[in-house]
């Protein structure tokens, strides 16, 4: 099994669900994000494109954040998802330091904490939280070594890009219809 | 990239402040790690080429002070830890594909090591002690004849020790100006210089102090041209590398770095080293000071400018 989410920016309209969805079911503190939302225009006026994309862990496939960990308390899951074991981290946040995508955060109580890709829902056969409140179905999760899958036939369509490419950390967040 | 591209987040309010990950404790721990890696790699050369009786008192008080200087870099590191609590869960793992793993069990061996050499220099102020302790007086037995063995450990594991300190950033890969293999090398060479120029300070000894010149001036030579290939090296990689690289050469950073760390730190007490070698410049304790001002401002120009470019957009 390999977890992906593929987030469609032609349908993002930047409404924040994803945001407070998440803050909510994962009880994320005041003032930390597990997701945020990007605004990003392009081009010069008169032409200019406006792309909206909810960001979050990228779930890399090669992490440093997981390499980087000096006591395994980031780790990948049977799934392909990077998660933590509060118990095992020191907070030394090495895997801070190592995301490319600042997607991490100290939680006041000292461990780092970040997206899970809401793993104890899918384990249940539910959506993300930000899957299921997202008004524009902008935001899919799925299994990709399932040729059958909606996020394999999405991203069979093309048009595919992910974040932050150059830092080569192979990650399971995609991007569509979002093409330069 | 398109032409122009403008970027806004929800999260900016909270981060887009750029909230440092690292603060002051990292440099003053890698300064730290890097001084005692320096210490006894000088002190292990000394013991090798020189034999353990012509170890002079300088020699001794550095090799004293390296685990002083260590706790104290731990001790930094560990105000650094935001779950304190599980600080000790650093050695119920080892990971070798984290450098933090691999230097923590290093500091570990580290220790020991420092602890035989200090047992195997001839020292007056240990002598009244072996006679109140047959133990110590057996364990200081075993020391002196293994010393050539200890001083051969003190070499690898001040290379190791040295080397982690650089490896440490440059493994992280989401800072572009920490991306490169010569920052190990560059924290070794700075740390074995800074290690020979607290024993210029401690050193009254006058050809020894002739001795540590021309090591220092050797090891600064090392360190300018791995400054210069680490650099060399970002602006060639790619726009973000040199946005990175521009921060220590033109931007904010740049009067520290440039002024401070290369002119002040490096070229300045490796010439009045020169001068003092032909005579031209009586020896004095502030040159080597210098090097250890630059070592240390080195760390925090490193470690700070580093977190300020990275892949994020948003």
């Amino acid at each position: 099994m390999r977890r992906v989410m593929v987030i469609d920016m032609k349908r993002c309209v930047g409404c924040e669900a994803c945001v407070v969805a998440c803050k909510t079911e994962n009880r994320v503190p005041d003032g930390k994000y597990r997701d945020w939302v990007v605004q990003e225009t392009r081009g010069e006026l008169p032409l200019l494109e406006l792309f909206i994309r909810s960001q979050r862990c990228n779930h890399c496939a090669d992490a440093p954040c997981v390499a980087n960990c000096p006591t395994g308390a980031s780790f990948y899951r049977g799934d392909g998802t990077v998660q933590i074991d509060r118990d095992l981290c020191t907070g030394c946040r090495a895997c801070m330091a190592s995301c490319p995508y600042d997607a991490r955060y100290v939680h006041p109580e000292g461990f780092v904490d970040k997206c899970t890709l809401c793993v104890h829902r899918l384990d249940k056969g539910k959506p993300t939280a930000c899957e299921e409140v997202c008004p524009t179905g902008a935001i899919l999760t799925g299994d990709l070594d399932d040729p059958n899958s909606l996020v394999t036939l999405r991203l069979k369509r093309g048009d595919v890009s992910v974040v932050n490419a150059e830092a080569g950390t192979k990650p399971n967040v995609f991007y569509v219809n979002g093409a330069r | 990239m398109a032409p122009n591209l403008e970027i806004e987040t929800t999260r900016s309010a909270a981060l887009a402040a750029a909230e440092r990950v690292w603060g002051w404790e990292i440099p003053i721990y890698l300064f730290l790690g890097g001084l005692v890696a320096g210490l006894m790699l000088a002190v292990s050369t000394a013991v090798l080429t020189l034999g353990r009786e012509r170890i002079t008192a300088a020699m001794k008080r550095g090799l004293l002070l390296a685990p002083v200087l260590l706790s104290l870099g731990m001790g930094a590191l560990f105000v650094d830890l935001t779950y304190k609590l599980h600080v000790f869960r650093f050695y119920t793992t080892f990971r070798a594909s984290a450098p933090m793993s691999l230097g923590s069990w290093v500091l570990l061996l580290v220790y020991p090591v420092q602890l035989g050499l200090v047992l195997a220099m001839p020292a007056d102020l240990l002598e009244p002690w072996l006679d109140r302790l047959p133990w110590l007086k057996r364990v200081r037995a075993l020391a002196e004849a293994s010393v050539k063995r200890l001083a051969w450990a003190g070499l690898g594991l001040g290379v190791a020790l040295g080397i982690y300190t650089g490896v440490l950033l440059s493994a992280t890969v989401a800072r572009p100006l920490w991306s490169s293999g010569a920052l190990g090398f560059l924290f070794l060479a700075s740390g074995a210089s800074t290690g020979v120029a607290a024993l210029m300070v401690l050193e009254r000894d006058r050809a020894m102090q002739g001795v540590f010149a021309r090591a220092d001036i050797t090891l600064i030579a090392v360190e300018l041209m791995v400054i210069v290939l680490w650099l060399v090296g970002l602006m060639t990689q790619g726009p973000i590398y040199r946005e990175a690289a521009q921060l220590v050469l033109s931007g904010p950073y740049a009067p520290i770095f440039v002024g401070v760390v290369v002119f002040g730190g490096l070229l300045v007490p490796a010439a009045l080293e020169a001068m003092s070698l032909r005579g031209r410049a009586l020896h004095s304790r502030w040159v080597p000071v210098l090097v250890l001002v630059g070592g240390l401002l080195l760390r925090f120009v490193i470690v700070y400018a580093g977190q300020d470019v990275s892949f994020v957009k948003g």
